[in-house]
């Protein structure tokens, strides 16, 4: 990999964090306004953060609602490429999902499911399954325009045309789809969390923010923007892999 | 080896607002192991005809039997090969596995030992054995293209439809695939329909050439050329191929004239 590739984005941080460090310790900033990179340093190794404890739960959450909804995305971008029939019917809807904000949605599915992890899982997965159902299904419909009268020409079945052309070619799609996921998977959880519940980081930052305990705020923060990076790291590079097998 | 018989094919594509004559009772032979090339201006129905003799399409009147039998039967038997404009390729695929993918498709009727045969025999003869395990990202468009030619023809089929089967290349290449694909129809022995816009293809691999008018298309003229297969790059140079590409280009420009006045 290109050695700038890596060096560039960390010099820019860094001198982000340096510029910002100063200015707040010059312009003597309130903490509870805008905390120094140091406090949130601080925040985040701080045995009351409950950092391990708070993280574990939203990546357990954030995996499920990313599993689960992706593969419900998956299978209903499948439906939406193969019946026309079913196109008509929900296509409407499901692009209407998209437009539902996450955080009316929340309340709802916590009267639904309850106050534990499921609700929690079933937040993260609603955010994730748009992503990958609309991709899935622009993937599978492409695969049309290159390869269905050569399958026809030669009788393939509707199953080998779907597994020999479709999911290959629309691979790069769903991998896409996915690395939105990635992230949508961390947002869902957390924002799931806001909402009666006792731990978690999206609870972390609830109760942080009623404390005005701003450095911890931002501790939650930093971990739940490094975990979305993870996890979008984590899908990168199974589809670098998938496409070194296959390309 | 296989007859095609097309008796008053017609066609149109129809839409809610209008109706799009492309064919117009075309009736004609190919005879077993004849190539007959079709040739006509840009967007007179070439490939419009090709898919219909292929039971891609349903022609809107007429019949095209092969052997007595509609060319959908011969198809799901997989004793028609086609080779689209485009290579279409499968990026994820090998060359290998690319060329052999007609064998994986529908009833799976083949010995493996002799597909594999046959699939060295063919990388052999489009020079492409080195390359078996590359991926098309990797190959040129030459390359590509006859990757795409030795896919239509690895289940010998007994009818071969070429749509424009060198679209899209430069001259160089063009040229020295003109005289790979003689080879192959030579080699092959199957009743082969390809459709071109170039006069120099469609004299260099036709035995008969049919020249088609503008849109709705019909027979304008039919060119007997009874040079032997394989056809070379040296007789491609000489006098006899030249006046026949003069006579077939006169004939197209007249049509031309004649539609613009």
């Amino acid at each position: 990999m290109n050695k700038k590739k890596i060096i560039v984005p960390i010099a820019v941080l860094l001198a982000v964090l340096a510029t910002w460090e100063i200015a707040t310790r010059l312009a003597n900033v309130p903490i509870y306004v805008l905390p120094a990179p140091s406090y949130v340093a601080q925040a985040i190794f701080d045995p009351r953060t409950q950092l391990l404890k708070h993280t574990s739960i939203t990546v357990g959450e954030s995996v499920c609602g990313l599993l689960i909804g992706s593969l419900v995305g998956l299978c209903l971008g499948m439906i939406l490429a193969e019946s026309k029939s079913a196109r008509l019917a929900f296509l409407p809807y499901v692009i209407g999902s998209n437009a539902v904000p996450v955080v009316a949605i929340a309340p709802l599915v916590v009267m639904w499911f309850g106050y534990g992890f499921l609700s929690r899982a079933v937040v993260s997965a609603f955010l994730c399954f748009f992503p990958l159902c609309i991709n899935a299904y622009r993937g599978l419909q492409e695969a049309d325009t290159h390869f269905r009268e050569l399958f026809d020409v030669y009788g393939a079945t509707r199953s080998q045309y779907l597994l020999k052309a479709r999911l290959p070619y629309a691979m790069p799609f769903i991998f896409a789809g996915a690395k939105l996921n990635a992230t949508y998977a961390v947002i869902g959880a957390v924002v799931a969390e806001f909402i009666g519940t006792t731990a978690g980081l999206g609870y972390g930052m609830v109760h942080a923010s009623y404390n005005l305990d701003t450095p911890r705020l931002w501790a939650y923060l930093v971990v739940s923007i490094t975990l979305g990076i993870s996890f979008y790291g984590i899908v990168w590079f199974l589809e670098f892999w998938y496409r070194r097998r296959h390309e | 080896m296989s007859r095609v018989v097309i008796d008053r094919l017609s066609h149109a594509f129809t839409s809610r607002k209008e109706k799009l004559a492309v064919l117009d009772k075309l009736s004609f032979e190919v005879y077993p192991e004849e190539v007959v090339t079709i040739l006509g201006p840009s967007g007179c129905g070439k490939s419009t005809l090709l898919r219909c003799l292929a039971g891609l399409l349903v022609p809107s009147e007429g019949t095209i039997e092969i052997d007595g039998q509609f060319p959908a039967t011969l198809r799901q038997k997989k004793e028609l090969g086609f080779g689209f404009q485009e290579p279409s390729l499968m990026d994820w695929r090998t060359v290998a596995d690319n060329i052999a993918l007609p064998s994986e498709l529908g009833i799976q009727n083949g010995v493996p030992s002799e597909l594999k045969r046959r699939l060295d025999d063919m990388l052999n003869i489009i020079q492409m054995t080195d390359f078996r395990r590359h991926y098309p990202s990797q190959l040129s468009a030459g390359m590509k293209h006859r990757t795409a030619l030795a896919r239509a023809l690895i289940l010998e089929p007994k009818v071969l439809l070429l749509d424009e089967p060198l679209a899209g290349l430069d001259l160089l290449t063009r040229r020295e695939l003109m005289g790979q694909i003689s080879i192959l129809l030579e080699r092959q022995k199957c009743t082969t329909v390809i459709v071109t816009h170039s006069v120099e293809e469609a004299i260099f691999w036709g035995d008969r050439v049919i020249l088609l008018t503008h849109r709705p298309a019909s027979i304008m003229q039919i060119v007997e050329h009874r040079e032997r297969h394989p056809r070379t790059l040296t007789y491609a140079e000489s006098i006899e191929f030249h006046n026949l590409v003069d006579q077939c280009s006169d004939m197209i420009l007249g049509l031309s004239q004649r539609t613009n006045e």
